[in-house]
């Protein structure tokens, strides 16, 4: 899947474009409005993610471009920005998600990876993994011992980690990604354990093949047994 | 004291003042003259008894009236050599028991047949007590009659002269820094007014041009770092995918992790707070609070679990506010209730009609009221705090119409908050 990134800062982009570039992505870059504008026109993209101030132009004129053309591909934007009205205006002319920056680049890949399977299976709400099938709809992950029901926070962290399979993502994104906003409610990040100790057991329960690890001092990575056995 | 009390006050004490010494003044010229005209008639007198004593070459003997006695005194022959033009006037104040009046005496000297006689002529000064009283009496009614007059006219004269100044007044008491402009000053002709009025308007343009310079700084500079922070924060989210790092790395990792969440939260508040005081957040909604505050207790209850234990008591309550700036409000004061509280503590939320009160337990000193919602403001030196929710709080507050107090009673912290029930009814 390609992915169009348009950040004027390279030092940004080049961290994005590294980040997901790793696993399904293939990502290139665009940093400034007519070179975005361009690349839009010429090539065909999964997700666009764009910021709003550009060299030359704003990145709304480019959205709204881009709905003009009928073009069908995701468009998620990242803004320094994070004022109500930019997100409104943003997601009233057609954007799929707005993050404001600074982000979590697995909150990034989660958001982008959301946004394309919105966009292109259409009604289908399965995420395949391995032997894994995670129901959208009904919120349960099907193991291959059986159904596993979820809370709504254990789908979430869920969602999260398959977005963000073999990768190492950070309390504080995940945090921020299960109670967004709200996360200054709490002082500290104890309450994911709970629900990753219970998601943990109820993996293990199925039969499933993928693993939680802790990554000392640092965060947690999603793997899937067989392509990660050690 | 006002400013027409203390002029009425100098200028009353002047006048006093003013009058007391020109009835002196009066009086003495009077006095001056009643004793001239006096001695001008004592000199008519001698001429006569001159006159009479060279006519008949004796002595005359005069009744003693009433206001004018005479009497002739033989005397040795005078000491000076030609005493027939010496006279000698006297003035004789009032005497208990033998004079009434001011009596002026003159003393000639006459040659009558070799001798020498002392001729002394006294007459009652009746007119100089009268003249006195008179004298008094037209002081202070004058003094009074004017003082009256003085006192209307200028209370009159006052307020219409003044009035430019009240204006202005008014026009500087409704102006408040950020909220609004300065509204335009009535016209004066008076020039005093007219200059004061002109540095009123240089001053708040320039306040407010100084204001709106500092607020824009605040949100230019957080935007500007939020660029650099995102980069910092992609770095790290990469730094970390490294399956070699070694415990110390992933330590060192950590930490600035940490310190970039620090920054971010502060930034975001520092541009939350500009926004609200550049009133970013307009759209106001008459709603019923309930309904948000039971979502926050349910998230709250979520995140803390059993941690803390929470009872509320909630009745609906009508709010004219943001929707925005509620859920910022109540995530405020929530996260200070819990971040702020004691293992096993208690919250204890009651939602009245038009009146929000949270109390939780805490550390057992109280908070410094004086400072508290000001910016940075650190009670305890809390790790997650960035001493801005209280000025946040104090910032939606104020623009919302919403009256903040804190109370401390026996380790139990309360912030309450109160406003006015809105107009509109929620049907």
């Amino acid at each position: 899947m390609k992915l169009l990134i348009v950040e004027d800062q390279k030092e940004l982009s080049n961290s994005i474009i590294s980040y997901l570039s790793t696993g399904k992505f293939f990502c290139e870059p665009a940093y400034d409005y007519h070179s975005a504008l361009e690349k839009i026109h010429v090539y065909e993209y999964s997700c666009i993610i764009l910021d709003l101030t550009l060299p030359y132009g704003n990145g709304l004129d480019i959205l709204e471009q881009i709905k003009k053309d009928g073009n069908p591909t995701g468009v998620v934007i990242i803004s320094a920005k994070n004022s109500i009205e930019d997100k409104v205006l943003g997601l009233n002319i057609g954007a799929d998600d707005f993050l404001t920056k600074p982000f979590h680049l697995s909150e990034l890949e989660a958001r982008v990876t959301s946004v394309i399977r919105r966009r292109s299976f259409e009604g289908k709400n399965r995420i395949c993994l391995d032997n894994m099938v995670l129901d959208i709809l009904n919120k349960t992950l099907n193991g291959p011992l059986g159904k596993i029901d979820l809370t709504r926070m254990e789908y979430l962290l869920m969602e999260y980690f398959i977005s963000n399979k073999d990768r190492v993502v950070t309390k504080e994104a995940i945090g921020e990604h299960l109670c967004g906003d709200d996360m200054e409610l709490a002082d500290n990040y104890d309450f994911i354990y709970t629900h990753l100790k219970n998601l943990r057991r109820k993996l293990k329960n199925a039969g499933c093949p993928g693993e939680i690890k802790t990554v000392y001092g640092v965060g947690y990575k999603f793997s899937s047994r067989k392509t990660n056995s050690r | 004291m006002k400013l027409f009390t203390q002029y009425n006050r100098i200028t009353l004490s002047v006048l006093v003042g003013f009058f007391l010494v020109c009835s002196l003044i009066y009086y003495f010229l009077m006095r001056g003259l009643l004793i001239q005209e006096s001695d001008k008639s004592l000199i008519k007198i001698e001429k006569n008894i001159r006159n009479f004593v060279a006519v008949h070459n004796s002595l005359p003997v005069v009744e003693p009236l009433d206001d004018l006695r005479i009497s002739c005194v033989k005397i040795a022959s005078p000491t000076t050599g030609a005493p027939a033009e010496e006279r000698s006037f006297l003035l004789i104040p009032p005497t208990p028991g033998k004079n009434r009046d001011n009596i002026r005496q003159m003393t000639f000297f006459l040659q009558l047949d070799h001798d020498w006689y002392g001729v002394t002529i006294s007459r009652t000064l009746e007119g100089m007590k009268a003249t006195a009283l008179m004298v008094l009496k037209t002081a202070v009614v004058t003094l009074l009659i004017i003082a009256i007059a003085f006192m209307i006219v200028s209370q009159l004269l006052f307020r219409r002269l003044w009035q430019p100044f009240y204006d202005s007044i008014g026009v500087i008491s409704r102006f408040k820094l950020g909220k609004n402009t300065l509204e335009a000053f009535p016209e004066t002709s008076i020039q005093e007014f007219r200059f004061m009025n002109e540095q009123f308007i240089r001053m708040a343009a320039q306040i407010s041009k100084e204001y709106g310079v500092l607020k824009q700084f605040t949100e230019n500079a957080s935007h500007e770092m939020q660029t650099p922070l995102a980069v910092i924060r992609s770095k790290l989210d990469l730094a970390i995918q490294d399956e070699a790092l070694s415990a110390s790395q992933s330590a060192t990792l950590k930490s600035a992790y940490g310190s970039v969440k620090k920054l971010t939260s502060l930034n975001r508040a520092l541009l939350l707070m500009a926004r609200i005081s550049n009133n970013q957040y307009g759209g106001r909604v008459v709603f019923n609070i309930k309904d948000k505050l039971q979502d926050k207790i349910n998230q709250f209850t979520a995140l803390w679990q059993d941690k803390l234990s929470l009872s509320r008591e909630l009745h609906d309550a009508e709010i004219d506010i943001n929707p925005d700036l509620a859920d910022i409000l109540l995530n405020n004061l929530f996260s200070n209730a819990c971040k702020h509280n004691v293992p096993d503590g208690t919250v204890n939320v009651c939602l009245a009609d038009s009146r929000l009160q949270i109390e939780n337990t805490g550390r057992p000193v109280p908070l410094d009221e004086s400072r508290m919602f000001q910016r940075f403001y650190k009670a305890s030196k809390h790790e997650e705090s960035n001493g801005l929710g209280l000025a946040i709080l104090k910032e939606i507050c104020d623009q919302s119409g919403i009256t903040p107090s804190y109370s401390f009673r026996g380790n139990i912290h309360t912030f309450t908050l109160e406003w006015n029930r809105p107009a509109r009814n929620l049907s």
